[in-house]
């Protein structure tokens, strides 16, 4: 508005300025953020704006000057006139501007896609009140009594002491029953992220000690439950089994901390972490953590503290604070830091890469430049002998580049509006925080900002040219010499070996990504990912004892279904773990006896279905069997654990300690089943007959193949006939979860071959605009030469020859590049060798083919060049 | 007085728009009473320019309105439409009627 101001000044720009806030204000409301920011635009932007501001002029408005300066005025309308110039000029080369203006928009566009998706996650603040206050401890879980004592013992460094836990619930009392995710939170939880409801009201503190039978719904529940309903508060939910009354309901806008109750959320209930039945509960650690430091306390003051009094703890109760895997150190770390995770190298890492890619299109477009500067010397020379002074000039020039990159960067900006939306659609699902990306002001600003960059870049050189031209030579020069100057030859090879090398090092990623994706794909689940389906049902609403008949009449419908091949069960199945799910597994430590020190296990109860129907391998013995059902202590060992506890694969017959005095016979070694995804090592995995075990069956996975297309409604039927009220809405096949694991890799690499291929395509187009233009300006010479009896194919290679030279260095240079970057990407690489010498071959082999065409083409036209018609010409 | 000035249709329309308007003649709203009533997008400012235009003329006047009840509510510049502006309408309307005159609303188009 102030620049409303500033054209127009006085009253009229005053109430203009005002009507244009208004009537955004009022857009805004009617038709969106991002149409009323628009059509604001289009106001500032207008021409009329200039045309009001001449009206007004000679108005006699005795209180204002027009202009702070004649001398800013004077500026002003040499700018104005140099914009129109260069409007003008750009317009008369339309297949000039049209280039440049595609290569700036891919460039931008690309560019600031990139950047809206790293300023939402990496860069904003987490939207709560103060966020940086915020901490959490970085184990997954915790038992509650550890919880318990750190909360007492840490009062004055944490302002809230939080914990929660996420499971998956049973709603009940609609059409189908379905499974709604709930966080359990502790009554600092809220006041910790200084949230609120926004409909209701948040829990009492005595609804978190009495039976609670409350609920507070996030924004998405409430819409998808209650279609929105204002009434809803004190309106019920029947959540596993029980009656609960909705209490309140979450902001829309409130974004539940991922890294402590997962990214979806759809119900919160109250803990009660005081009730004394947790008060013993030192073997179940479900607890996530997060805290708000006290004002003026910092991490690391307070981390120290954490270790002094953990080691307190620990001398007090020396069982009680460890997990399972033994060792054990209290980590606190900022929220937004644990909510970000690893993604934000991968990000970080996409951004240079559309980086570089921003830069081969600078080069490209400076290469452009330069060529049309050379083109245009005479005029320029004309110019300057006329009068018109240097700065005039070099001004002119860098307004031509504004001109390009400005516009250039208006289409990127459009064009990112669309690469957004299929960032949204088509991205991993790994990135926190990435919700709703979208662009807006912040990133509008970095789009003009880079536009405004670009144009200095690829626009200052052939400007700084013009300004530093020689009168005398340029004329002269213009009349005809054999060839254009050195100095600007070199410049624009400079520009080529720029970009080839920019090339060299993105293809090299992207290859080595993409090498790394294939391999990753490559590997052997250890069962058959077919025809076959999974889902999970939650038994939560049983009572332990009444799970084990259940499940029984759960398989026996579920093997009823005709075309069932076969069906399978156990507490999870391969790749249900991977990414955000954090369901209900164990573990447990596990000595061979004769050796005391004890492995972390995995301990999967599972029926005799499980492997046939997963379709995995027995190397030795036999899998679990249904006469095992009784309680007989036996199990069936992954290869691996063998490996690892006895150093031998045939292990049958060995006897296995658990913790808890559990002893387990050997009947079996099953080939490795990657449970944790492709690129996890395998886990010491133990399986044990489900009979045994079914107080754990809170979960309940089933496994089933067959070829049926309708399978998923029989079972969903089958399930229903056994108890109508179990939600089923989580039915996949395995190939979809196996998928699923490697969406990352196969975004990231799929965008690198994106850009690499553009990157690619943009050297080719320097070097060969390069070529062909010097082959152009030196048609004299070539004319000369060929008068002097030069063959075609001799002028051929020459040209080839220089490109390919250019070629060479680029590639060098490059090459060196792309060894750095393989050396930042080993941690994203799987399975292969970051310096495989084969692959680089692989690149430079493609480069130099494409440089190779790319010279060929220009060198072929200065083959076939008829010297009388090049000489004559002059 | 002297031949008044011939009104363009860009100033007609917003000539009109002013008169219809009354006291909330102000330039979004005229912008939006075009937009809605004969489709012509214009933007703010180019309101504005034809309106001060208009004003030098003595077709219309200008005066601040009262300041709105809003947070920051600014006064709007409101024009009304002068008596000159009123005969400048006529004047052109009464020029389209004579042309118009005998004419069917839907001509006959003849060939060559």
């Amino acid at each position: 508005m102030a620049l409303v101001r500033r054209v127009v000044p006085g009253p009229y720009g005053a109430t203009l300025a005002a009507e244009i806030a208004q009537s955004y204000a009022r857009d805004r409301l009617r038709r969106g953020r991002s149409r009323a920011w628009l059509a604001c635009w289009r106001e500032v932007l207008s021409p009329s704006l200039w045309a009001l501001r001449r009206e007004l002029r000679p108005l006699d408005f005795p209180n204002h000057r027009f202009s702070n300066s004649p001398f800013g005025d004077r500026l002003l309308s040499r700018l104005l006139n140099d914009v129109r110039f260069a409007v003008r000029t750009l317009a008369k080369r339309p297949a000039f501007t049209l280039t440049a203006l595609a290569i700036i928009a891919v460039g931008i566009g690309a560019s600031t896609t990139i950047f809206t998706v790293v300023d939402h996650v990496l860069l904003r603040q987490l939207p709560y009140a103060e966020p940086e206050a915020l901490v959490v401890v970085d184990d997954p879980s915790f038992a509650v009594p550890i919880f318990l004592a750190w909360k007492d013992g840490t009062k004055d460094s944490f302002e809230y002491f939080a914990a929660s836990s996420t499971s998956s619930v049973n709603l009940t009392g609609l059409e189908t029953p379905m499974h709604l995710s709930a966080a359990s939170v502790t009554p600092d939880f809220f006041p910790a992220l200084r949230v609120e409801p926004a409909l209701g009201r948040g829990f009492v503190s005595s609804e978190y000690v009495a039976a609670p039978d409350v609920v507070i719904v996030s924004y998405g529940a409430w819409q998808r439950l209650f279609g929105g309903d204002p009434d809803v508060v004190g309106r019920t939910l029947q959540i596993n089994q029980r009656t609960r009354t909705v209490v309140g309901v979450m902001a829309a806008d409130f974004r539940p901390p991922e890294a402590v109750v997962g990214r979806e959320v759809d119900l919160w209930m109250p803990f009660d972490a005081a009730d004394p039945a947790w008060s013993d509960a030192w073997g179940s650690w479900f607890l996530s953590i997060v805290a708000r430091l006290t004002p003026g306390r910092t991490l690391e003051a307070t981390q120290a503290e954490l270790e002094a009094l953990s080691a307190r703890l620990i001398a007090a109760n020396p069982g009680g604070y460890q997990s399972n895997d033994g060792a054990y150190t209290i980590e606190i770390s900022p929220l937004l830091r644990a909510t970000v995770g690893e993604v934000g190298n991968t990000l970080y890492l996409l951004l240079g890469a559309v980086g570089m890619m921003l830069l081969i299109a600078c080069a490209n477009v400076a290469s452009l430049l330069l060529a049309r500067a050379t083109d245009r010397q005479r005029e320029v020379a004309v110019r300057a002998a006329l009068g018109a002074s240097r700065s005039c000039i070099a001004q002119q020039l860098l307004c031509e580049a504004m001109a390009l990159s400005l516009t250039g960067g208006a289409l990127g900006i459009l064009g990112a509006f669309a690469a957004v939306e299929w960032f949204n659609s088509f991205q991993p699902g790994d990135i926190p925080r990435s919700g709703a990306v979208q662009l807006d002001v912040r990133v509008l600003g970095f789009a003009l900002a880079t536009a405004v960059v670009t144009g200095l870049i690829f626009g200052v050189a052939p400007a700084w040219r013009a300004a530093r031209m020689d009168l005398n030579e340029a004329i002269r020069e213009g009349s005809g010499t054999l060839s254009p100057s050195a100095a600007r030859q070199r410049l624009r090879s400079g520009l080529v070996v720029l970009e080839v090398a920019l090339a060299v090092v993105l293809t090299a990623g992207a290859g080595l990504l993409f090498n790394s994706f294939l391999h990753l794909t490559a590997v052997d689940p250890g069962f058959d990912t077919e025809q076959l389906l999974s889902f999970e049902l939650s038994l939560g609403t049983y009572e332990t004892e009444e799970r084990l008949p259940v499940v029984e009449q759960l398989l026996e419908a579920l093997r009823a279904i005709p075309g069932a091949e076969s069906v399978g069960l156990g507490i999870t199945v391969p790749f249900a773990l991977t990414g955000d799910n954090r369901c209900c597994w164990f573990d447990s430590m596990v000595t061979d006896r004769e050796e005391d020190e004890p492995y972390l296990a995995v301990v999967n109860p599972v029926d005799d279905g499980y492997f046939v129907t997963l379709g995995a391998s027995m190397r030795y013995g036999r899998a679990i069997a249904r006469a095992d059902r009784d309680a007989d202590p036996v199990t069936v060992v992954t290869v691996t654990t063998a490996q690892n506890m006895f150093g031998r694969d045939d292990v049958v017959g060995e006897v296995l300690h658990v913790k808890g005095d559990l002893d387990l016979r050997i009947v079996g070694v099953v080939e490795d089943i990657r449970h944790w995804g492709l690129t996890a090592e395998a886990n010491n995995e133990l399986y044990v007959p489900y009979r045994g075990f079914h107080q754990y069956f809170r979960h309940a996975t089933f496994l089933m193949r067959g070829q049926r297309a309708d399978l998923a409604t029989q079972l969903r039927r089958a399930v229903w006939s056994v108890d109508p009220q179990l939600p089923v809405d989580n039915v996949v096949t395995m190939r979809e979860m196996v998928s699923a694991s490697v969406a990352g890799p196969r975004f990231y690499s799929g965008i690198f071959l994106i850009f690499s291929g553009v990157a690619l395509l943009l050297a080719a187009g320097g070097l060969y605009g390069a070529l062909m233009f010097q082959v152009g300006q030196r048609s004299r010479e070539i004319g000369i030469r060929m008068a002097l009896g030069a063959r075609s194919g001799q002028v051929v290679v020459m040209v080839v020859r220089q490109g390919m030279t250019l070629t060479s260095i680029g590639l060098a240079i490059g090459i060196a590049g792309a060894l750095a970057l393989a050396r930042l990407l080993e941690s994203f690489v799987f399975g292969i060798s970051t310096a495989d010498p084969a692959r680089f071959a692989i690149v430079v082999a493609v480069l130099t083919l494409v440089a190779f065409v790319a010279s060929y083409l220009p060198a072929r036209r200065a083959g076939k060049s008829d010297p009388l018609i090049s000489l004559r010409a002059e | 007085m002297t031949e008044p000035k011939r009104l363009s249709d860009v100033e007609q329309q917003a000539l009109l728009a002013v008169w219809r308007l009354g006291d909330e003649a102000w330039g979004a709203n005229i912008r939006d009473e075009l937009a809605g009533v004969t489709g012509r997008r214009l933007s703010i400012s180019a309101v504005y320019v034809t309106l001060v235009r208009l004003e030098k003329g003595g077709l219309v006047t200008s005066d601040f309105g009262e300041p709105e009840n809003v947070r920051g509510g600014k006064a709007k510049r409101c024009f009304q439409i002068a008596a000159d502006g009123v005969i400048a309408l006529k004047r052109s309307r009464e020029q389209f009627d004579r042309l118009w005159a005998g004419l069917d609303a839907t001509p006959e188009w003849r060939r060559g």
